[in-house]
């Protein structure tokens, strides 16, 4: 039954494939296809730049498609209003069903008949264009490059702005192998995001054993054994569980990369590291080999269980939900997985550990932009069609796409209402705004006609308007501070590396001969890492007689034309 | 009999034209008969990668071990419940194996890491009982692996199988039996002589057939079942098509993917002629 279950399955893949690929062999070649839009673009700029300045006199007919979402009616909606009046637009939008939506636009912007496109189709949340989608419909000519309206300073006016607002010119982000930009995209600082290795500890067995937060690795060590030698949770057993994980493949498995950074900085998914702009593997430095003596110390100590390792998410989640509670330090973003209200309460943020030699680092993943936005061949006025998503980079729309309208669902601080009952989430951060009943706007289910809920469309915000939100003073729960708290701890830290490559190399933009390279070696490569560190953890292997192996087999998979592909990438986009 | 055909030509002949991607450098612009002919670079590629040697390795062993223990149980098992009397117990006992059968994979090996958990599943509970600790997780031993691949899969399977080895035993004559007892035959001595040569011929078949399927073990559960620690057993021709093929992360590779199938495929093709050929000349059954 099996063997016949995968047959089917790659049969309709084989099956699907052919079918492309005879549609493909109906039409004209992409090359071909391709040309005539590029030069309408042209054609359009050159009488563009006199209108630019002031909006355009006439108005703009724009057809739009948009992933659907039962509360939001998009041709009767106060954001959509806001966009034609200050952009001067008719925008006639199609909403479409959210759960193939991709497979539709991909569809209709591979094999479909390009007349029959309208002239924007937006992504959505949980809804984005992939890098390799867009530059599959670059190829093929059925979007258009934007790269000379991002370039434009009277056009792309409020993307300049959130450049500026954020600090970070996204833009690089976006550009494709050829160099040209396809996409508008959604670029959104928060904290926490972007340090997802954070290390908790539970604070009332930290009391009842009279110890301190600890801050280097040692004491960290010493901390745990004690754990493992006590019965704090009172059962008569030795049950507790000093620390745990899930396996290094799965999102739980940062606690890995967190007890290497007291050593070496170990990257994120794949354990690169950049030094003065020199690309590296983590896993072949001594700083590495250190590191895991360590971890195998906790192990051997019984402060770390060993089936961590193994686990699965979910079954790490179990551990923690037991009906006994024995978990005593875990690594992640938030203690969110702890479902118990008092006892995820319990848990308190630690620093960064120290390492032997000072090594200090976080794992650190900047904002990645998300691809939502793309221009169709069949536009007639792109330039207008920019402008629209220019718009929605504004600041405006950054707010109004998550938290409504100005002035009924929030107010920028200057004018809230009840402005000193108020404050900022975060206590370094300036109260930027105030939602008013947030919880109801959000969470409601009846329709809305105030924003389009961040459901299409892109936004782009800076760290001020999620950490400047306003919260009622006193009204915050034990749980949101401490959240609060670590993430403002470890963002303002400086425990960052000066260069990172992102979580799966999402500030990486590969051309064709890296992409081939990388996909075939890096899943290789680092399921080896994480096998061999996995391995000597165990006691399976041995650390230093077979250390030499380790570093051989690597150069035996092809670690060096891995890294030399990865360096050319980074070098070129970073 | 048109439609038999007709679904044997679309769904198993029209497909193996896709087999050319394993011979071109597939571009999605350029379609299936468009892209680049680069012949057999593809599997020289896979030849030459660090990965050949331990998938293929991986592969024989797990599904020889496989077809061992899943040929063995079943028969065990029908000639056991053919020796038991009692019929309303026979039909118990036969629908309750046969049950297991009709567990989704993804199914079972939840139940299976719940089960085995060693700290809040059946097995570290009953251990801690006994002895008073939890016991070493299953899952950090790697060689433990191939163990719980397959008796999980023969205790899903073996009352399925078993069926038509049960049926084959329905049709042996009494006579037969009768005349073993009177030359004084005891139950188990009729058992060897009497039944087990009877069902021989099913047996050899199905593991013909079995052995055409060698080298494409499912991979489903290998890779629900595998892990960082053993990964050294359990990365399979399978998983590693799966995995450079239709998952990868940067891109994926039809081209490499299809191109490992089609060689695991000739592989059994092989395979399936000489154990066919080695039966017929051994026993006289054969599949053709």
């Amino acid at each position: 039954m099996k063997m016949s279950k995968r047959k089917i399955a790659l049969l309709l893949a084989v099956a699907m494939l052919i079918a492309v690929a005879l549609i493909g062999c109906a039409k004209a070649t992409p090359e071909e296809a391709a040309e005539p839009a590029k030069t309408e673009v042209a054609a359009e700029t050159t009488e563009s730049t006199e209108t630019a300045e002031a909006a355009p006199t006439e108005k703009v007919t724009l057809t739009v498609w948009a992933p659907d979402f039962p509360r939001v009616d998009y041709n009767n909606n106060e954001m959509t209003t806001w966009l034609e009046e200050h952009g001067n637009f008719d925008l006639e939008i199609t909403a479409i069903p959210t759960e193939d939506y991709i497979t539709k636009v991909n569809l209709a912007l591979t094999v479909g008949d390009p007349a029959e496109l309208p002239d924007v189709i937006l992504g959505g949340q949980n809804v984005q264009f992939s890098a390799a989608k867009i530059q599959e419909w670059a190829d093929t000519g059925t979007i258009i490059p934007l790269t000379e309206y991002y370039e434009d300073p009277e056009l792309a006016v409020n993307i300049n702005e959130a450049f500026e607002r954020t600090g970070v010119d996204y833009s690089k982000q976006l550009s494709m192998s050829d160099g040209e930009i396809y996409s508008l995209a959604t670029f959104n600082q928060s904290y926490g995001n972007e340090y997802s290795a954070k290390m908790w500890i539970y604070q009332p067995w930290l009391d009842a054993l009279g110890a301190e937060m600890p801050t280097t690795t040692e004491e960290f060590q010493a901390l745990l054994k004690q754990v493992a030698e006590t019965d704090l949770n009172g059962n008569g057993k030795h049950d507790e569980i000093p620390l745990v994980g899930a396996q290094l493949s799965s999102d739980k498995g940062k606690w890995f990369n967190y007890l290497m950074n007291g050593y070496t900085y170990s990257g994120t998914t794949n354990y690169l590291a950049v030094n003065n702009g020199k690309v590296s593997a983590a896993y072949t430095t001594d700083e590495w080999k250190e590191g895991l003596r360590y971890i195998k110390g906790l192990i051997d100590d019984g402060s770390l269980i060993s089936e961590s390792l193994t686990m699965t998410d979910d079954q790490y989640s179990a551990i923690l939900n037991a009906e006994e509670h024995t978990v005593f330090a875990l690594c992640h973003t938030t203690p969110s997985a702890v479902t118990d209200k008092e006892i995820r309460e319990g848990y308190r943020i630690v620093e960064p550990l120290i390492g032997p030699d000072g090594a200090q680092y976080a794992w650190y993943s900047p904002t990645q932009v998300l691809h939502m936005m793309v221009i169709t061949s069949n536009c007639k006025n792109p330039e207008a069609a920019f402008r629209f998503g220019d718009l929605m980079s504004s600041e405006y729309i950054g707010i109004s796409q998550r938290w409504g309208l100005q002035g009924t669902n929030w107010d920028y601080a200057a004018e809230a209402k009840d402005a000193e009952s108020w404050e900022s989430a975060y206590e370094n951060f300036d109260l930027y705004f105030v939602a008013y009943d947030d919880a109801a706007f959000w969470s409601d289910t009846e329709p809305t006609t105030a924003s389009w809920l961040q459901r299409g469309g892109l936004f782009v915000r800076q760290f001020g308007i999620a950490n400047g939100i306003g919260v009622s003073k006193g009204a915050v729960s034990e749980y949101d501070a401490n959240v609060y708290h670590a993430n403002a701890l470890y963002q303002t830290g400086g425990f960052a590396p000066a260069e990172v490559i992102a979580v799966n190399n999402g500030n990486l933009v590969y051309n064709e001969d890296e992409a081939e390279v990388v996909s075939e070696l890096e899943s290789t490569l680092t399921s080896f890492a994480q096998e061999y560190a996995a391995s000597v953890l165990v006691g399976s292997k041995n650390l230093d007689s077979d250390w030499d192996a380790f570093l051989a087999e690597l150069q035996n998979i092809g670690l060096d034309d891995y890294l030399a592909a990865i360096q050319s990438a980074y070098d070129r986009t970073v | 009999m048109l439609l038999p055909v007709i679904y044997i030509v679309i769904f198993k002949y029209l497909p193996m034209i896709g087999l050319q991607l394993g011979f071109r450098d597939y571009k999605a612009k350029f379609g299936l008969f468009g892209s680049e002919w680069v012949w057999f670079d593809n599997f020289i590629k896979f030849f030459k990668s660090y990965e050949f040697s331990r998938t293929l390795k991986n592969t024989v062993i797990l599904s020889v071990y496989n077809i061992i223990a899943t040929t063995i149980v079943p028969m065990a098992f029908a000639l056991t419940i053919n020796c038991i009397e009692n019929q309303r117990f026979k039909k118990i006992t036969q629908t309750i194996v046969t049950l297991p059968h009709f567990i989704s994979v993804v199914v079972l090996v939840g139940i299976l890491m719940r089960i085995l958990d060693n700290r809040t599943g059946v097995y570290g509970v009953v251990f801690d009982a006994v002895t008073g600790h939890y016991p070493d997780s299953v899952f950090t031993n790697g060689r433990s692996f191939r163990h719980i691949y397959v008796w999980s899969g023969v205790w899903q399977s073996f009352g399925w199988n078993a069926i038509i080895y049960i049926a084959t035993l329905a049709g042996v004559d009494g006579g037969l039996h009768e005349a073993a007892q009177i030359d004084g035959a005891s139950r188990f001595e009729r058992v060897l002589h009497v039944d087990l040569p009877h069902i021989l011929p099913t047996a050899v078949i199905l593991t013909i057939m079995n052995i055409g399927k060698l080298m494409t073990l499912g991979y489903e559960k290998v890779l629900l079942l595998q892990n960082s620690l053993n990964l050294e057993y359990s990365e399979l021709i399978s998983t590693y098509v799966y995995r450079v093929g239709l998952s990868g992360a940067v891109r994926s590779n039809f081209s490499y993917a299809t191109a490992i199938d089609c060689f695991n495929a000739v592989v059994n093709l092989i395979l399936i002629i000489a154990a066919n050929r080695a039966s017929k000349r051994v026993s006289d059954t054969s599949l053709w």
